[in-house]
């Protein structure tokens, strides 16, 4: 069996039940095919039956002008006027004629066959030169036929006869006629709405069982399945589906089930391990914080000894001021700075005057101690912003920052006189020379501190304890 | 045996007389009437003859009975042969029957409604015919040898009136006679006129008046007749009066009953039935006056 064949029947049913509702509109074009077939045949009908009816009429004028012509001949040839009224009275009675006058040869009307005969004396229309050879001749208003036809035998003509049809008869009939079939066609009408009416239905219940067919066995499960899903998705394994049946769908779901078990199983295995894996990192992770706790004492050792040899490289041992290295790099930055955005700045350079003299008769530590000594004086005289460095043996450097020479010049002098007035316990007072100078516009460092330094000649060569600028 | 012989002989006059017995006397009432159509009318007469005899209890009579005869002569044997207790017919036939029978007329009968008639003798309107006399020499066209009012009388009529009545056909000199035809019927015997077939036509007032008025306009009457009662009834003679009285009472009173009306409607169309006055004696005389005429 191919599989095609193996399709379930419900959706067999349902593929039927589809089929059924697409055919609906083919039904209701056919119908109204139909209707518009029938109702065109209907007009067809109404209209032959009209011909038809009045070709009858004619041919029974015809036959029965034929017949009279014979048949009044002798009553009239004996004057038997009782006898021709028997004959019309006949005749009136077996059709649907209106009238039948007997005429004499000129035409004056005899009897219409009634006892009152108020058709007597009038003459008919006779075109006696066309009765000669015609059996009748007939007139047609819009309510009645007309023949006139001869009574005679061979060519012996005796007087005239006239036949008057009603239409009304024939109105009537084809009234009743086109009433029965408009009636046959209204039945059929109710009859085409009925079947389309319960065909509509039908095919509403059709579409409304499909519906439900498709929500119960194909919507519905497959929403509770997308639910489960989104279940699993999130990590819920405890989520099922119902098997519902055992077609295709049936077997998805059985197969989603299984899946989810599966699932389920592995991630049960997952979490068994996960959780040895926890135990694992949690001791790992102690050696791994043991390690770094040493780590980072061992790092902040290490700092703490870079910036002791940082402060070491930048300081002076003995003042605890920048060094020269250090000065230098600051003075390097100032003056780019100072370019850069024309700021004045000037450098002040110190030198104890007879400082060796110190050292000769104090003893080096004695000497030490004024330089620290000194420093501490300037130090505290000087702005934070000020870069204040120990040059070289007793020679100590200021760069004073926003300050022109004049400036300069000041604060050497106010450090001056400061240094000269203070007195240093078991030496007494110790003075200084100041050379200072400005960084000017195409300075270089070094010419700057040229210039500085042939200041503080200047005034060492004036004489000792005095400022000189340049 | 003589004795035997004697009494044999009186039982057979006594049944011979009793056999031919009037109504009283032999339990039924015979009603008469002359036609070629015997059955028509037993049909017609049928009920108003029970009528009768269903009232004559006291005469001993328990049914009615209708005798046919086919013309006037053989209703004249019946009245002979005492067959017949009452006969209804024409005057001119009543007279006949009288004459030769000894029959007695008593009851006029509204036949169809008429109780008299008279004959009109008419031409057209443009004839140059103007009374009776203008029809020597003429033609005139009657309905049927059998008719009354249509044949009889208006050739007595003619022949009291000096002229002489021949048929058509009959060779002789016509310009002293009145030549006549049949047209069968009383229609057709107006438009023989019309149609100039005959100059003059006579029926009675009756046909006259069923004319249509165009037909009329076109006619003018030229004689008419004296009355003539339409319908007689007339006893025999052997009748007692007693039984003749209490007929003619149950008869006169018919038209008074529903049961009557329906018996007197079947029988020719009857309105009602009076007893002859003088007047309608005169006109029996005027009758047998003009049976002399008839052939």
């Amino acid at each position: 069996m191919s599989a095609r064949l193996k399709i379930h029947w419900k959706y067999a049913v349902f593929f039927i039940l589809i089929t059924l509702a697409a055919l609906f509109p083919a039904f209701l074009m056919s119908n109204i095919v139909i209707f518009k077939g029938l109702d065109s045949l209907k007009e067809v009908l109404k209209k032959g039956e009209i011909e038809e009816y009045e070709e009858t009429q004619h041919l029974a004028v015809k036959n029965l002008s034929g017949y009279l012509s014979q048949a009044l001949f002798d009553p009239l040839y004996r004057l038997d006027i009782e006898g021709i009224n028997l004959l019309i009275k006949q005749i009136k009675g077996e059709t649907n004629i209106t009238s039948i006058l007997a005429a004499d040869a000129s035409g004056k009307v005899l009897t219409d066959g009634t006892k009152e005969n108020p058709s007597y004396g009038a003459h008919l229309k006779i075109d006696a030169a066309r009765l000669k050879t015609l059996p009748f001749l007939i007139t047609e208003t819009e309510d009645v036929h007309k023949a006139v036809f001869p009574i005679r035998v061979k060519e012996n003509t005796i007087g005239y006869g006239e036949i008057t049809f009603s239409k009304e008869p024939l109105k009537k009939h084809l009234k009743q006629h086109v009433s029965s079939i408009d009636s046959l066609w209204n039945k059929y009408q109710r009859y085409i709405v009925f079947l389309v009416l319960i065909s509509t239905l039908t095919t509403i219940g059709v579409i409304i069982f499909l519906s439900r067919f498709f929500s119960r066995y194909l919507t519905a499960p497959l929403i509770t399945l997308s639910n489960a899903s989104k279940m699993v998705a999130d990590g819920d394994f405890s989520a099922s589906v119902p098997v519902e049946s055992k077609d295709e769908l049936g077997l998805l779901q059985e197969n989603f089930n299984a899946m989810v078990r599966k699932l389920n199983d592995m991630n049960a295995k997952l979490a068994a391990h996960a959780k040895d894996l926890e135990k694992e990192v949690a001791i790992r992770t102690e050696e791994l914080e043991q390690t770094l706790k040493r780590l980072m004492e061992e790092i902040a050792v290490r700092k703490e000894a870079e910036e002791e040899l940082k402060v070491l490289a930048t300081t002076d041992s003995l003042t605890g001021i920048y060094n020269r290295r250090k000065f230098e790099e600051s003075l390097g930055i100032e003056t780019q700075r100072a370019v850069r955005y024309k700021i004045p700045i000037s450098l002040i350079e110190v030198d104890i005057d007879y400082f060796k003299n110190v050292n000769d008769i104090y003893g080096h530590l004695a000497g030490d101690d004024v330089l620290v000594e000194i420093t501490k004086l300037v130090g505290k005289n000087i702005r934070d912003v000020d870069v204040f460095a120990r040059w070289g043996g007793e020679e100590f450097m200021i760069l004073v920052s926003h300050n022109d020479i004049e400036g300069a010049r000041i604060l050497a002098e106010k450090l001056r006189t400061m240094l000269e007035k203070h007195r240093i316990a078991g030496i007494g007072s110790v003075t200084c020379s100041f050379g200072a100078a400005q960084f000017n516009e195409g300075d270089t460092v070094d010419s700057f501190l040229k210039r500085t330094d042939d200041a503080l000649y200047n005034a060492k060569r004036s004489g000792r304890n005095r400022v000189c600028i340049l | 045996m003589n004795l035997i012989k004697s009494m044999l002989f009186l039982a057979f006059l006594t049944a011979a007389v009793f056999s031919n017995a009037f109504a009283e006397n032999n339990n039924e009432f015979r009603l008469g009437v002359i036609s070629d159509q015997p059955g028509d009318k037993i049909e017609d007469y049928i009920l108003m003859s029970k009528y009768i005899a269903s009232r004559l209890n006291e005469f001993n009579i328990k049914t009615g009975k209708i005798v046919v005869a086919k013309d006037v002569d053989e209703m004249i044997k019946k009245v002979k042969n005492k067959e017949v207790d009452l006969i209804f017919e024409s005057a001119f036939s009543t007279i006949e029957m009288k004459e030769k029978a000894g029959i007695k007329p008593a009851l006029a009968v509204w036949r169809k409604g008429v109780r008299e008639y008279r004959t009109l003798f008419f031409a057209r309107k443009e004839s140059p015919v103007k009374t009776i006399a203008d029809l020597n020499g003429k033609t005139i066209v009657f309905e049927d040898p059998k008719s009354t009012s249509a044949y009889a009388l208006p050739k007595a009529e003619l022949r009291q009136n000096g002229l002489t009545a021949l048929p058509l056909e009959e060779k002789g000199n016509s310009n002293n006679a009145v030549k006549y035809v049949f047209a069968s019927q009383e229609l057709n015997q107006a438009f023989y006129v019309l149609q100039k077939r005959a100059d003059a036509g006579a029926f009675s007032d009756n046909d006259w008046n069923e004319l249509s008025e165009k037909i009329k306009a076109e006619l003018k009457i030229i004689h008419e007749t004296k009355p003539v009662i339409r319908y007689i009834g007339s006893f025999h003679s052997g009748i007692s009066d007693k039984l003749k009285k209490a007929v003619e009472d149950i008869l006169i009173d018919m038209d008074k009953n529903q049961e009557g009306k329906d018996a007197l409607k079947q029988a020719s169309k009857i309105k009602k039935i009076e007893r002859l006055t003088d007047n309608d004696f005169k006109s029996l005389e005027y009758v047998k006056e003009l049976m002399r005429y008839i052939d």
